[in-house]
């Protein structure tokens, strides 16, 4: 594959069950794939193929009763299977981003959409808190990891029945007692770093704090002499306004005695128009005369401005302010194309359409600036307008962010729109993946034939081929090819042995016997090769049209 | 293809209006208004539409699970449904003229409509059935796929165990499911097998014409070409005519024989699919028609670029539009300055062509 991009996250042979009363349900069996930065990688597959739980896997919000029997999942150097509950919390929402399916049932219906964009920043915006929290993190991290250790042991000696390589009751022990022994010692160092750390933090607050009181003081003046000059010009104006407002009363008297009496329609509309030009002049001197007021006033509301400013300033210092929160999910509802962001902010989410919706919760995921974005079929239970107009967002922030996206989907037609690379999965499975071209063009897995003949097309009235049956019970995977009991070109090895992933080409792996130099020379099918035929034709045409 | 010109369903002018709220606050919710078309024998007529523009509505008015506020149904020749709020209208006018006479006239129109729709008719209703949306909030998860295949012939009248069994059987059968699934209650089935339940239960009273209300946009992909297939199937088997209720474009397309488009409880555009999709007039057809996603990427990357519809960009504070014919077949909802737009682009379209 290429090798000169950064690979983002890396899934190595994670296998993920989950308990139940009839037994383990194997729902992920060891995929394997990368996530490159600044893609987007397709997962298809029918509903329980296992690609929202591996999605699920990678973000660690798996159902309580899930396992991840083995398998890594590399993010920044990090194995995010083995990582504790407290780390994962610094990577979900501000690493890496999830949009869920229903947009209906994943915002909470009574509470205000602003204060779902906010929660979350508010949550985790205590900026001070999470300072303390790094700096007695090595400390903590050594306590947990050797809990985690004596855990691991343990599993491993209650999991190995093997005699031979088994270990004795006493080495197990004996480990668990020299991981222990350490513990006092962490404890130790924990207790004196977070005494210095919390002194440490201490002292940065107040050196904030002082830096703010002294930008205050400085401030204080300005503000007190706005005050005063306010005050004084308030007094100041008062003889001024008076004046005028004697002088528009005596000439307002002298034109209604002027005018008293006459009922012509011709000399009212006169007086109509005298009496508004010189209620308009009166106006115009007031505004004159109260004119130093306002200046001083102005004067005063800035000057206060300031101080509330460094104020704020200080309170940001401390954790993320409601108006800081604020002033983010607008500018992030902007991003997302919510119009009036402002009026929206205060309103209940059965008050948005289901587009509307969707474009929220993808504007609650986006406020964490994440690098890596989960997308669990976003537009499956949307039109196909507000489908289109989802799938142009998520494209352009993808390009604007530099995101690398995840697309979780059953509709092939969305993925040809959206994906870099498409990866096919059956049964927990991936069974062929490559660049988008190659599986439109070139699909090689009988199950990714299937897929493709069974939608409809535009240009063609052919029968479809409907996939007979349905997917395995995941309680008993089967043996040999998972999709064997459900494909017409199955072989005899295929119930008995499962197929490894053979290459095809740099861009194309598939998981199928059929590729297998021995076995015997299947084409792809005639309804799939008229459709690649008629898509290439069409695309020519276009091109054209474009140049 | 419609193997005759009969016209099997007629809908005059119909009209859903909901009503909310009491006294100042009463708002009326015009779900479907003033919509009319004909469903000929053997055809496949579909409705599209974004969510919310009426198209369930009407098929479920044409059905009779609601009272039509306007407008008439005519099933093979029979009024099965009719409105009557104008009249109402009207008779409170002339009560007020002290038009005796023709009150007496509008009363006995009156009359007649609502005992049109009390739905006497079994043997003919029952020719016209319906398969919902969502194959598991709509069979009853207390009742046997026996009970629920049943139903209908026991409305209908049949009492006889054993009939009731072989015609249940023969459901089951044509639909692919096996007679021992009779025996087991709905969550027993996967989404496909449900929704072929749904069918079987419709199928079960030999209709002549059957309601599909977007019986695939709950399923899996692989399962929607089996549903797919099965629909097919009875068409060309038992002649059966479907009414099919989509929002997704290419299943429409593939589906169907002719289309009417909906939008905002108007039939904005009415063709068969082929002038449909060659001639698309009204915006909304064109925005729709634009958004449909490809399975292919060379293409996607280089698509036109989506067309949004904004119903603003109609002027009708004059001419006020209505349902028009602009080539034979094709009727598109227009004013009489748009009626002429259309005509010399379908005229140019031709030309082109």
């Amino acid at each position: 594959m290429d090798k000169n991009r950064k690979v983002e996250i890396s899934v190595k042979d994670l296998t993920v069950s989950f308990r139940t009363t009839q037994g383990m349900v194997r729902a992920v069996r060891g995929v394997s794939f990368d996530l490159y930065k600044g893609e987007t990688l397709a997962i298809v597959g029918e509903s329980g193929s296992g690609k929202s739980v591996s999605s699920r896997a990678i973000i660690g919000i798996l159902a309580g009763n899930a396992v991840i029997d083995k398998g890594h999942i590399i993010y920044e150097d990090q194995d995010l299977t083995k990582i504790p509950e407290e780390e994962f919390h610094k990577i979900r929402g501000n690493k890496i981003g999830m949009i869920f399916q229903d947009p209906l049932s994943s915002l909470n219906p009574i509470m205000r959409i602003g204060k779902q964009i906010t929660e979350g920043m508010i949550i985790n915006g205590k900026r001070l808190k999470n300072r303390y929290k790094a700096l007695i993190h090595d400390e903590k991290m050594k306590i947990i990891n050797a809990k985690l250790a004596i855990q691991e042991l343990q599993r491993q000696y209650e999991m190995n029945e093997d005699p031979q390589t088994q270990m004795s009751k006493e080495t197990f022990k004996q480990k668990v007692q020299e991981i222990k022994a350490q513990m006092p010692a962490y404890h130790k160092a924990l207790r004196a770093k977070s005494v210095i750390a919390k002194k440490q933090v201490k002292a940065e607050y107040q050196a904030q704090k002082e830096k703010t009181q002294k930008a205050i003081n400085e401030l204080q003046p300005k503000f007190k002499s706005a005050q005063e000059s306010a005050a004084n010009s308030k007094l100041g104006i008062q003889k001024a306004v008076q004046e005028t407002k004697s002088v528009y009363q005596k000439e307002l008297l002298d034109l209604k005695t002027a005018y008293a009496g006459v009922t012509e329609k011709e000399k009212r509309v006169e007086f109509m128009t005298k009496q508004k030009s010189l209620k308009a002049s009166y106006n115009e001197k007031l505004k004159e005369a109260r004119a130093p007021y306002t200046q001083a006033k102005a004067n005063l509301k800035s000057a206060r401005a300031a101080i509330q400013h460094e104020k704020e300033m200080l309170r940001r210092f401390v954790k993320v302010t409601k108006k800081e929160a604020y002033e983010r999910a607008i500018q992030v509802m902007t991003e997302v194309g919510i119009p009036e962001p402002k009026k929206r902010f205060k309103m209940y989410p059965f008050q948005f359409s289901g587009g509307m919706r969707q474009r929220i919760v993808i504007a609650i995921a986006l406020t964490a600036d994440p690098e890596v974005l989960i997308c669990d079929e976003p537009t499956t239970a949307l039109d196909v307008t507000i489908q289109a107009q989802i799938l142009d967002l998520i494209k352009k922030l993808k390009d604007e962010r530099g995101l690398s996206v995840i697309f979780i989907t059953h509709d092939l037609g969305v993925v040809a729109n959206v994906s870099d690379r498409v990866a096919v999965m059956y049964a927990g499975k991936i069974v062929e993946y490559g660049t988008s071209d190659e599986i439109f063009y070139n699909p090689r897995h009988p199950y990714t034939w299937a897929l493709l003949s069974s939608m409809p097309d535009l240009n063609s009235s052919d029968r479809l081929t409907a996939i007979q049956g349905t997917p395995p019970n995941m309680l008993f995977p089967p043996k040999g090819d998972a999709f064997a009991e459900r494909n017409p070109y199955a072989m005899e090895i295929d119930f008995k042995e499962e197929p490894p992933i053979f290459k095809i080409n740099d861009n194309h792996y598939a998981a199928t016997w059929l590729l297998h130099p021995d076995a015997p020379k299947v084409d792809i099918p005639q309804l799939i090769q008229d459709r690649i035929k008629r898509m290439e034709d069409k695309s020519k045409e276009m091109m054209k049209h474009a140049k | 293809m419609p193997n005759s010109k009969n016209v099997i369903l007629e809908v005059k002018n119909l009209s859903q209006h909901f009503k909310t709220g009491v006294g100042k606050n009463k708002i009326y919710n015009k779900a479907v208004d003033d919509v009319s078309f004909k469903v000929y024998e053997g055809e496949v007529f579909s409705l599209v539409g974004e969510s919310g523009c009426g198209k369930t509505t009407t098929g479920r008015t044409i059905i009779q699970l609601y009272q039509p506020t306007e407008g008439e149904v005519i099933f093979k020749g029979v009024r099965v449904a009719a409105g009557f709020r104008e009249l109402k209208l009207k008779r409170k006018e002339l009560v007020k003229e002290g038009n005796l006479e023709e009150v007496k006239k509008i009363d006995e129109e009156i009359r007649a409509r609502k005992e049109d729709n009390k739905k006497n008719n079994f043997e003919l209703m029952k020719k016209m059935q319906m398969i919902f949306q969502d194959p598991i909030a709509s069979l009853n998860p207390r009742m046997t796929v026996k009970e629920i295949i049943a139903e209908g012939l026991r409305i209908a009248g049949e009492r006889k165990e054993d009939v009731i069994i072989k015609h249940v059987n023969e459901a089951l059968e044509t639909v692919g499911l096996l007679p021992e699934h009779a025996t087991r209650y709905p969550h027993e089935f996967s989404g496909g097998q449900r929704q072929r339940i749904g069918i079987a239960r419709a199928l079960v009273v030999n209709p002549d014409f059957i309601i599909a209300d977007e019986p695939i946009s709950a399923l899996d992909v692989s399962i929607q070409a089996q549903v797919i297939n099965l629909l097919n199937d009875l068409r060309e088997q038992k002649g059966i005519t479907i009414m099919f209720i989509a929002h997704d474009l290419s299943v429409v397309k593939y589906f169907s024989n002719r289309i009417g488009v909906m939008y905002f409880g108007k039939l904005v555009e009415l063709a068969d699919k082929e002038e449909l999709f060659k001639n698309p007039l009204h915006p909304y057809t064109l925005s729709l028609q634009s958004s449909i996603p490809q399975p292919d990427p060379r293409y996607e990357k280089i698509r036109p670029p989506k067309i949004k519809y904004d119903p603003r960009q109609h002027d009708y504070s004059v001419d006020k539009p209505t349902l028009k014919e602009v080539t034979p077949g094709h009727f598109v909802y227009c004013n009489d300055k748009e009626f002429e737009v259309y005509k010399k682009k379908v005229a140019q379209n031709t030309k082109n062509a």
